[in-house]
């Protein structure tokens, strides 16, 4: 492998089923280490996406490269590097977690002392060390999540593939999650995370790739998707008084870009929140109105989502 | 195949064995559920109820006291067992009413003149079993050509089977009779001018002497050389072989459809994909997979197998045929399930498709109803079932006691309609496993 090659890298991806495009000429890449998350509403093409970047579908266009060796539906070696971690629960409920693990441990070649060695390790790393020997399909859902990602974590791969990983699971099991693949990226594995969770993206990705509809439509870092939305901060005012005359002297800040009434107060769009927030507390007063409440906004990635596709990210 | 390979088909394999056996599965398919329907055929079968009584009509175009004698010893010497009632009806048109009506399973014509004691010269009271050799027969006044008619629903049924099996009794011991008697000494000078019996005799009498009719009067004491004689009907042991093994396939498609179903459930449960994501083939997943299917098939169709044989006392025939049998029958069943899966998008869809083909081709191979039953066109297309061929060799195992090369025609043709199915689904396979 070059020393400059991504550990995935995925270009111009084409999916159709009939007249229908599911993935639209996506491409991305991720280098080890890095955390590189899809994030895009129910339906975006995350899974599709994904599935085509495993060799689990077959796609109609575009290219992928597992640490520069392409990858075809029919690969079997380049399989080896790819952890996946599907959406599902994918462990056979009636087997204990042990069982589960030597099976798909055994398929990725692994056996004898070193498989049990590594069942050890990885379920201690999800924190299921105690629990090896219970049937799968009596844990709870976020053990069973913890469970599935211990199954795409046997065999050591270079890159892991978890799709909304943290679905229908209690906070606490979120969280147990959320660490352990934040601690598995530190290690230098590479990560590809897809998830409609905003929260999540923003916490452990590196990298982000918004898509929706199947198109990639914006990829950078967090502070980078930021940066391409304009408006930036919002500040939310409750007040009562002469909302008009605030309305007016609010635009005339250095810094407001917008003015919106609503029910209780005013919502203002500005540059930056904190410097303009004074002028802000300034024109209330001067307008003789009783600020009973100030909220300053900063965007986030549903700001961006929305500001790009006109609509929320959990619509 | 590389080691790996091979390795990983018996890790899916093995792992899948496993999971029925946690989830009890296997027990149910595989044991228990075999057990009760051995014990139902068993019972039905074996028992003392009307299933195994089949009812023989025979019509005397004119009912003399030497044809009535002629078809009493053709009756004894045909061995049919206790458990065939042989029923006297007036004539063709009554015969043919008591078949439609289900009241007689089959029956025999016996035409005017063909057993008529004086038109063969046969004394009626030399008419007996064992002493046939010394009837004598003339060939005066015998209609040539005249035969005897067998009437059923179909003469492939087991009643049909039965009343061929009478008929034949019937003219063999005659024919048997009138050779012995053309051979003796002195019959060419008593046989007046008939044709057919009068040539042959007296060529056989000129040409062979005391050591031909030696012979000849052995052989015609000897069981009547036909198939059917052997079916022992008497204690429905053949007959729990013949609807043992009918039920047992129809059984087996219903178990190879569920264990394809069952992959079909882990496509959209998610650990199918699992696999998909493993440095393994997807065909080696499903080769994998459908092993178990297999093995759990079989392990039911043995468990009916040994049941009925075992408590019954079954007939299905040698041990060898009829391992060679299941494995071929299973085989089919399992590539014919394998196929249908693959055509499914989900689970339900596979279940359904599998009990629609299931009752078809039931229906069609004659598991529920014999092909012999079913218009011309159907029994043509019974033989396009493998179900069907799997019934045949069955059915030769255990009525003809045929053994291994007695079944090579329905092998091979299992093994064709397996290897179509197989390679039908191989070109679907990957969509069985994709997401």
């Amino acid at each position: 492998m070059p020393p400059t090659a991504p550990v995935l890298a995925c270009s111009g991806l084409y999916k159709r089923y009939g007249d229908r495009t599911v993935v639209d000429g996506v491409s991305f890449h991720i280098d080890a280490g890095e955390c590189y998350g899809l994030l895009g509403p129910n339906g975006a093409g995350k899974t599709t996406t994904i599935s085509m970047a495993c060799g689990l579908l077959r796609r109609d266009g575009g290219e992928v490269l597992v640490e520069g060796r392409r990858l075809l539906p029919t690969s079997v070696s380049v399989k080896s590097v790819i952890g996946y971690v599907p959406q599902e629960i994918a462990l056979y409920p009636e087997l204990s977690v042990q069982d589960n693990l030597r099976f798909f441990g055994r398929l990725y070649g692994l056996g004898g002392r070193g498989l049990d060695a590594r069942i050890g390790s990885v379920l201690r790393i999800v924190g299921l060390g105690d629990r090896s020997s219970e049937k799968v399909g009596r844990f709870s859902g976020g053990m069973k999540r913890r469970a599935n990602i211990a199954a795409g974590l046997l065999h050591e791969p270079r890159l892991l593939v978890l799709d909304e990983p943290t679905v229908g699971v209690d906070p606490q099991s979120r969280n147990s999650i959320l660490e352990t693949v934040a601690q598995l990226r530190d290690t230098g594995l590479a990560v590809l995370y897809t998830t409609h969770y905003m929260e999540e993206a923003e916490k452990l990705c590196d990298r982000i790739g918004i898509i929706d509809g199947g198109n990639l439509i914006a990829e950078g870092s967090r502070r980078q998707l930021v940066a391409q939305v304009r408006g930036q901060d919002r500040i939310r005012l409750v007040a009562t008084g002469d909302m008009e005359s605030l309305a007016r002297n609010c635009k005339r800040i250095d810094g407001v870009d917008d003015v919106s009434r609503h029910e209780d107060g005013l919502d203002l769009a500005v540059r930056d929140g904190r410097s303009v927030l004074p002028a802000v507390v300034e024109a209330a007063g001067a307008a003789g109105a009783l600020v009973t409440s100030v909220e300053v906004v900063q965007p986030d990635l549903e700001t961006v989502f929305l500001a790009l596709t006109g609509k929320e990210l959990r619509d | 195949m590389k080691a790996r390979s091979a390795r990983a088909l018996v890790v899916i394999s093995v792992t899948e064995l496993r999971r029925r056996l946690a989830d009890r599965s296997i027990l149910i398919s595989s044991l228990v559920a075999p057990a009760i329907i051995a014990a139902i055929i068993g019972f039905s079968f074996a028992g003392a109820g009307a299933a195994n009584h089949v009812r023989i009509g025979i019509a005397l175009e004119r009912p003399t006291a030497e044809a009535r004698a002629v078809v009493t010893a053709g009756v004894r010497v045909a061995g049919l067992g206790s458990q065939v009632e042989i029923v006297s009806v007036r004539d063709t048109k009554q015969l043919r009413a008591e078949i439609s009506s289900g009241y007689l399973g089959a029956g025999v014509v016996v035409p005017g003149g063909f057993a008529d004691a004086r038109s063969f010269g046969i004394p009626a009271r030399q008419l007996e079993p064992g002493i046939l050799a010394d009837v004598t027969i003339g060939t005066g006044n015998g209609p040539p050509g005249a035969r005897l008619t067998v009437v059923s629903a179909s003469t492939s049924s087991l009643d049909g089977q039965m009343a061929e099996a009478l008929a034949a009794a019937i003219s063999s011991r005659i024919y048997a009779g009138a050779l012995v008697t053309a051979l003796s000494p002195g019959a060419a000078s008593g046989a007046g001018s008939g044709a057919g019996g009068s040539g042959a005799g007296g060529s056989g009498a000129g040409g062979s002497g005391a050591a031909t009719l030696t012979a000849a009067r052995v052989a015609a004491a000897e069981p009547v050389p036909l198939e059917l004689v052997a079916l022992d009907i008497g204690n429905g042991r053949a007959v729990i072989g013949y609807y043992g093994s009918s039920i047992a396939v129809v059984f087996l498609f219903i178990g190879a459809g569920l264990g394809t179903r069952a992959i079909a459930m882990e496509r959209s449960g998610g650990t199918l994909t699992r696999l998909a994501a493993a440095p393994v083939s997807s065909t080696l997943v499903v080769v994998g997979k459908m092993l178990a299917v297999f093995v759990t098939a079989i392990a039911g169709l043995l468990v009916l197998w040994a049941e009925t044989v075992l408590v019954f006392g079954a007939t299905w025939g040698g041990a060898l045929g009829v391992l060679v049998m299941c494995a071929a029958a299973t085989l089919a069943m399992c590539s014919l399930a394998m196929f249908l899966t693959s055509l499914a998008r989900d689970e339900s869809q596979a279940f359904a498709a599998s009990i629609i083909v299931g009752i078809v081709l039931g229906i069609l191979g004659g598991n529920f109803f014999p092909p012999g039953s079913l218009p011309g066109v159907l029994q043509v297309v019974s033989l396009a079932t493998p179900n069907g061929w799997a019934l045949v060799g069955f059915g030769r195992l255990a009525l003809l006691h045929a053994g291994v090369s007695g079944v090579v025609g329905p092998l091979v043709v299992l093994g064709v309609i397996s290897a179509v199915l197989v390679a039908a689904a191989g070109l679907r396979i990957r969509r069985v496993v994709e997401l």
